[in-house]
């Protein structure tokens, strides 16, 4: 293989679809590629050099899989071609039932023999030739790009602190030493302090099923990063179906709520706080625990609430609204602080339940902006509420 | 990212025919001597890479990148650094990183506390002592971490083995407060100002960094760009299991058959913890001693060292009454 030639174009392809993923590479990533290859990495095999590629340009084990199945894509011209068969290519004792790698079980030269699929000609309509590279190894690669990265979670709740000096004394206090000796006269052993510790806990319930269904796996990966990387005292996270406490009087709106946009706020103080219901532990609801001990354990801590509101299937309902109003008044009555992200983008909530929603508490998309604006609020910033609880 | 000299010469082969003990400069030292520095005698780390494994290892050496390693616990990301280090011959800093380490804590240590006992006169010196105070001299205080040590002696013209053990466990910034470090390779010292660290521009010295990485918590992007990605894979293939027991437990090699067929039938099953190849390598060794047969080890005896849950535990024992059925 010359690898002289303009660019080693084959790998260009490769190394702009990747950046097209938002994968974090940089002229520099590429012009490593070239200088491996110049020193002679990757050109024993296909294979190889596909490692290499995952080697310099994947950084988990996602991007591996990504790589792997982008660059099986690349038409087998553009590839030099190989002619001393590797024993890496052919297909050895591997051990099936493992994962990762071992999928390269091609042999240099398989797909050439495969003939291109034709359909036939039907009343009088012309065949349709599909072409060989197509139809071969992976067509399509499906990642997942949520709004909201695992590490955009993590770093935007990590700003949730509440530092407070607690555990064994292993800091030196520099002040109180200084003024120790100066008091004593004589050599005085160092005044250790302990370390700052972060206390602050947060109470995430996360709203399950139903319209929530799409949002299922992004919900799944921003709860994971507040749980594990948070860095908070604690970081609970249960579940529930809408909300976790129902059978609010929704008598109290005239007629049965038949008024698309009632007014609530006439109604607003006869409304009784709820707590009574079950949040589960488990993503598929199936290990409850009662509401009210989990309140009783988060005890001033921060509340957040990720649910669509309605704002998913475009939805006002009143009984939803009054069971709202409730469980925010029965969460009032444990801790201050509570915020709503919802996952539907904040164009979708007028005419929807989040937007009345949004009259009694902070919410905030489930966006990068949206967390860090929702930590804000969690830490004391201001927030006008048109009508508050 | 400065454009780094490339290494055309070291090689990492993986080889075998290493003797089993040899002098290798001793790491962990109070100062880096420029000469006669003191060595020590390291036993040889039996370690099987694969070629791919090999071929990333080169790699890193090459265009002086860290090497990331990932992959399941128990699967040789740890020992991979002690065999590196062996077979180059170099002395390998190893720095396990804890939650509340600090990035600066790889580079160096300040000694506040005592200085400030030093800084204490004591009514019992003479007007001498008094004068040629010590404390004046903050070098005293400073004391390198495994990163800064390599770096220093690379600066001296020989090379290191960096061994930057479980990353994630710190805070999610720690890897971004090493960026300059670990491209740059130098630093300097804030207390003392002329305290100032700088690898050798001969690649041949440049120190080689692996990092391991168990996903606990994602990685600045900034940082991983920087990395060699490695995915450190259970074997795939039932030669090179063989071929690893046989190096690590030579004596029990009649058990080795049936310990790997029970063994790759409890990876099939959905285990919280899937056993990996160090709880393979404790469970035969351990066997071994006990006497057990290739009998024993078929029907799962002594699986205290294989499976960690007694979840998994439960689920194997009802899994075993109903094959004897």
């Amino acid at each position: 293989m010359n690898v002289s030639e303009p660019d080693s174009f084959f790998l260009w392809e490769l190394f702009r679809q990747l950046q097209r993923r938002k994968f974090p590479l940089g002229p520099e990533d590429f012009e490593d590629m070239r200088r491996a290859l110049k020193l002679g990495f990757g050109l024993r095999s296909r294979r190889a050099l596909r490692e290499l590629c995952c080697s310099l340009w994947a950084k988990s084990v996602r991007d591996r899989d990504i790589i792997n199945a982008l660059f099986d894509q690349i038409p087998r011209d553009k590839l030099p071609a190989w002619t001393v068969a590797d024993a890496d290519d052919a297909p050895g004792n591997d051990i099936s039932g493992c994962d990762f790698t071992g999928q390269d079980d091609e042999t240099p030269g398989a797909s050439g023999d495969l003939e291109a699929p034709v359909t036939r000609s039907f009343a009088g309509l012309p065949e349709i030739r599909i072409p060989v590279d197509f139809v071969t190894g992976y067509p399509f690669t499906f990642v997942h790009l949520y709004p909201l990265t695992y590490r955009e979670t993590a770093q935007a709740w990590r700003r949730l602190r509440e530092p407070v000096r607690e555990g064994p004394p292993v800091e030196i206090d520099v002040d109180e030493t200084v003024s120790e000796r100066c008091r004593a006269g004589v050599a005085v052993p160092v005044v250790l302090i302990p370390r700052r510790r972060n206390t602050a806990r947060l109470l995430v319930l996360a709203d399950r099923n139903g319209s929530m269904t799409p949002y299922h796996p992004f919900v799944d990966e921003v709860s994971e990063a507040v749980r594990h990387s948070g860095s908070m005292k604690t970081a609970d996270v249960y579940y529930c179906h809408n909300l976790p406490v129902e059978g609010a009087d929704s008598g109290l709106l005239n007629a049965g709520g038949r008024d698309p946009f009632p007014d609530v706020d006439g109604v607003l103080k006869d409304i009784e706080p709820q707590m009574k219901g079950y949040v589960y532990e488990d993503a598929g609801l199936m290990a409850p625990v009662k509401f009210e001990e989990v309140l009783a354990a988060a005890y001033g801590a921060s509340v957040a609430i990720i649910s669509d509101a309605g704002a998913a299937r475009n939805r006002m309902r009143n009984r939803r609204l009054i069971d709202t109003i409730a469980f925010l008044k029965g969460l009032r009555r444990f801790t201050r602080r509570t915020v709503w992200l919802n996952p539907a983008d904040d164009a979708r909530w007028p005419k929807t339940t989040a937007e009345r929603i949004a009259r009694h508490v902070p919410m905030f998309p489930l966006t990068a902006r949206g967390v860090h604006r929702a930590v804000d609020v969690l830490k004391g910033r201001p927030f006008y509420l048109e009508s508050p609880l | 990212m400065p454009k780094r000299k490339l290494d055309r010469e070291t090689r990492f082969n993986g080889d075998k025919e290493l003797p089993d003990q040899q002098k290798i400069e001793k790491a962990e030292v109070e100062e880096v001597l420029a000469e006669g520095w003191p060595t020590e005698t390291v036993e040889k780390e039996p370690y099987l890479a694969d070629e791919s494994l090999i071929e990333a290892v080169n790699l890193a050496i090459a265009l002086g990148r860290p090497l990331l390693l990932q992959g399941d616990p128990g699967c040789g990301k740890t020992c991979l650094a002690y065999a590196v280090a062996y077979e180059l011959g170099c002395p390998l800093e190893v720095a396990y990183v804890k939650s509340t380490s600090r990035a600066r804590d790889l580079l160096y240590a300040y000694d506040a506390v005592k200085r400030l006992y030093d800084a204490q006169i004591s009514p019992h010196m003479s007007e001498e002592e008094r004068n040629q105070v010590k404390v004046r001299d903050v070098n005293r205080y400073i004391r390198l971490g495994p990163l800064g040590r390599a770096v220093a002696r690379s600066g001296c013209g020989r090379r290191s083995v960096v061994l930057i053990d479980e990353i994630d466990k710190a805070d999610i910034d720690f890897p971004n407060d090493l960026l300059w470090e670990l491209d740059r390779l130098e630093f300097k010292v804030d207390e003392a100002p002329e305290m100032r660290f700088k690898a050798s521009d001969d690649p041949k010295h440049r120190p080689l960094v692996v990092i391991t990485h168990n996903e606990e918590k994602a990685l600045p992007a900034a940082f991983l760009r920087r990395c060699i990605y490695h995915y450190v894979s259970f074997p795939q293939n039932l030669e090179l299991l063989e071929r690893i027991l046989a190096m690590h437990c030579p004596e029990a090699d009649s058990l080795h058959g049936n310990a790997i067929d029970s063994l790759l039938k409890l990876r099939q099953k959905d285990l919280l913890k899937k056993p990996g190849l160090s709880e393979l390598i404790d469970w035969v060794g351990y066997a071994w001693i006990k006497d057990a047969n290739a009998e024993d080890i078929a029907r799962l005896r002594y699986a205290g060292a294989l499976i960690k849950h007694e979840e998994d535990r439960k689920r194997i024992t009802r899994d075993s009454r109903k094959d004897e059925r």
